[in-house]
């Protein structure tokens, strides 16, 4: 990718959404919408009754309720019973006053009441009700119901082809999109709290971006769980996505921890004696993210030798100061600075395991 | 499915917060679609999807919702009325920026809810000026009837049994401070055993994250509630940071933990568990006063670290520490900072639930 669509990437968009996740999720529904509206022409339904094709669309595309992919598929075909068994009945009440109002409140209390199966459910019910809104605002007979009804189905239908068939989800391809966002996040995260460590950052940034790399390895195990994944179950495993899941939790984890260790003494003349080893292994570590999360796609494998050398001559640097052995002032300022080596022998370590993790295999 | 009957049938009770959040929201999209009926509105649908959409178990949340979705909706169609009256000349154009409008919509749909409403306003305000006969003047139906239904699912979330979020902060705080302690319960464990057991470990770390976001949606929608003083939202948010603050400290005790190299140096063994219990027993009694248990034992005293200090300080003057590697000296140093700075950080834990329970002067309760 050209340097400056990747810094505008970087900047703008990997923030808000790393992987597009969700706008590609609704390329599929405008995709799913457009395919019923068009096929509702081809079947040269009235211009006044297309819309009820695309709501059939919409109405399964919003329901992605389901823990897993068997499951979503059998909650998207109920979606389309009930809506088809609920628009003519809504379409007819919609001419009585009070019956109207009497049924749109069972509706509603049904709907909002699903709230107690997870939210999905919820989601789910208040789409069936949004759906019998548009028909209760738009009175008519029973039979013009049952023609709603046959173009929601016809629209669901659709939308289920598209959603199950035609585009299918591809759970392990989407894990690695997201654990490469997330490497990447803490990639960055690493790279602010090694500069705070240099004094080149306001510490604001440095609490956004763990924010933000917190978020992501969250957006992760989150994806887990919608693809029937438990995220809990294998964490020991060193293979598979609970294992990615693990270490990306122990990477963000020992992050934390050298951040913890970064607010000493920047003018201490200990700190200058090493300041050079340690701009030398932050700049190691941050190369060894960027091309670890390269790396998780496939590649040759990654060579961990001079990070841990860089890490190595921190520590030997700091040890011939010989700063432990000059009375308790030193030495404290000596045990301060010491948490960083300790901080960045454990991240070398975590970067280490994840070197051989793929997510392909296990699970 | 039977669990998913069972599920329902038991909260189909009067006590029951799914079944009052239900109650309300029917109640409220009932008054909309009459509301629209009676006024005849144009478009009177947006009254109650309005309503469906705002309407949350707590008053704070709807407050909230219904605020964003009511700014969204003007900024979004003062862009879609503006586009509609400038482009309206060049409808392919409209209609690509539309379309462009619909894919930022679900873009920004999981992270800027205003943002959100903004881009599926302005999308819903071009479509429908391009093919309905009102044109631009659709946006302005857009912000009355939005509006409109806005009131009405904030009248309902006052006046239809209200439940403030406010309400179970105290709850909120005592799981926070429940779920710090199992975890640090697990460190101390494997501290001293010498075994670190990673899946566990990680396990209560992710529920410890689990219950502090869920503190902190409770700590906004509380804030948003009308009888909270600034200064009060201000303690709110401190006291978030410290559970923040005091997230990070566990999170670095678990790397020094994983890399103690064995067990406990018998010397400091006894010191050490003293130390780990008193501070476990410490968040254990905050936990009990966040919650406002009566007949509480006073708060226990802050004597163990002293103590630790001083046994440190005794072993490094008769040369206990001279034949341990460096490494692992210096991991003790790290874990004395840490449970150091977890005490500070319970202090000022402390603090912040005295000034939310009694107000900087005693006054302004908030729970």
């Amino acid at each position: 990718m050209h340097h400056l669509i990747r810094g505008f990437y970087k900047k703008i968009i990997h923030p808000v959404d790393p992987a597009f996740f969700m706008t590609g999720y609704a390329v599929k529904a405008v995709l799913a919408c457009v395919v019923a509206l068009f096929v509702g022409l081809g079947l040269q339904v009235p211009t006044g009754r297309l819309q009820w094709g695309v709501f059939g669309a919409f109405i399964v595309m919003l329901s992605r309720a389901g823990d897993s992919y068997q499951e979503r598929k059998r909650v998207a075909l109920r979606v389309i019973f009930i809506s088809a068994l609920l628009v003519p009945l809504s379409t007819l009440v919609g001419n009585t006053d009070f019956l109207r109002e009497a049924y749109v409140f069972l509706l509603a209390f049904f709907a909002f009441f699903c709230a107690v199966l997870g939210l999905p459910a919820m989601i789910t019910g208040l789409g069936i009700l949004l759906l019998n809104l548009f028909a209760l605002g738009d009175p008519d007979t029973l039979s013009a119901g049952g023609n709603r009804a046959l173009l929601v189905m016809m629209g669901g239908v659709l939308a289920y082809a598209v959603n199950f068939f035609i585009l299918p989800v591809y759970p392990r391809k989407i894990l690695g999109k997201a654990g490469r966002s997330a490497l990447t996040d803490l990639g960055d995260y690493f790279t602010a709290v090694a500069a705070r460590i240099e004094e080149k950052h306001a510490p604001e940034d440095v609490e956004k971006l763990q924010d933000r790399a917190r978020k992501s390895v969250r957006r992760y195990r989150e994806i887990m769980e919608a693809m029937n994944m438990d995220p809990m179950a294998g964490l020991d495993r060193d293979q598979g996505p609970t294992a990615l899941y693990a270490t990306l939790v122990r990477i963000l984890t020992a992050v934390i921890n050298l951040n913890q260790n970064s607010r000493f003494d920047k003018e201490s003349p200990l700190y200058d004696g090493v300041r050079q080893a340690f701009a030398a292994m932050a700049a190691d570590a941050t190369l060894f993210f960027e091309r670890l999360a390269q790396n998780q796609s496939g590649g040759e494998p990654l060579d961990p030798a001079p990070m841990n050398r860089a890490v190595d001559q921190l520590e030997n640097r700091l040890l011939e100061l010989g700063a432990y052995k000059r009375g308790d002032a030193v030495s404290e300022e000596f045990l301060e600075i010491w948490g960083i080596v300790h901080a960045l022998r454990n991240l070398a370590q975590e970067l280490e395991t994840m070197i051989d993790l793929r997510i392909g295999e296990g699970v | 499915m039977k669990d998913a009957i069972a599920k329902l049938r038991g909260e189909l009770r009067g006590d029951s917060a799914f079944f009052r959040h239900a109650v309300r929201s029917a109640f409220a999209v009932v008054a909309a679609i009459a509301a629209a009926h009676l006024l005849n509105l144009h478009h009177g649908i947006w009254l109650p999807i309005t309503v469906v959409v705002i309407m949350r178990p707590s008053l704070g949340g709807t407050i909230r919702h219904g605020w964003r979705r009511v700014l969204g909706t003007i900024i979004g169609a003062g862009v879609g009325i503006g586009l509609l009256i400038t482009a309206g000349a060049h409808p392919h154009v409209l209609i690509s920026l539309a379309l462009l409008l619909f894919l930022v919509t679900f873009f920004l749909k999981q992270h800027n809810y205003t943002l959100f409403v903004v881009a599926l306003t302005a999308t819903v305000v071009i479509i429908l000026g391009l093919t309905m006969p009102m044109g631009w003047k659709m946006g302005l139906v857009r912000i009355v009837d939005t509006l409109i239904g806005a009131v009405i699912g904030l009248g309902a979330a006052f006046f239809i049994w209200p439940q403030k979020a406010r309400a179970s902060l105290k709850k909120q705080n005592h799981d926070t401070l429940i779920a710090f302690e199992d975890h640090l319960g697990l460190l101390s464990s494997a501290y001293l055993t010498g075994q670190a057991r990673e899946g566990e470990i990680i396990r209560t770390r992710i529920h410890v994250i689990d219950t502090l976001t869920k503190c902190e949606e409770v700590f906004f929608e509380a804030s948003a509630e009308p009888g909270i003083r600034t200064e009060q939202r201000q303690a709110l948010s401190r006291l978030l940071r410290i559970f923040f603050r005091i997230l990070d400290l566990l999170t670095s005790l678990s790397t020094i933990i994983r890399r103690a190299g064995g067990t406990v140096l018998p010397v400091l063994s006894e010191g050490t568990e003293k130390l780990l219990t008193s501070t476990r027993a410490e968040i254990t009694w905050l936990a009990a006063y966040a919650l406002n248990l009566g007949d509480l034992d006073p708060r226990p005293p802050r004597t163990a670290i002293p103590e630790f200090l001083e046994t440190i300080r005794i072993l490094r003057a008769s040369g206990e520490f001279e034949d341990l590697p460096l490494a692992r000296r210096n991991n003790i140093s790290a874990f004395i900072w840490n449970i150091r700075a977890l005490g500070e950080e319970l202090d000022m834990a402390y603090e912040r639930i005295v000034e939310l329970r009694y107000g900087r002067k005693s006054r302004n309760k908030v729970f």
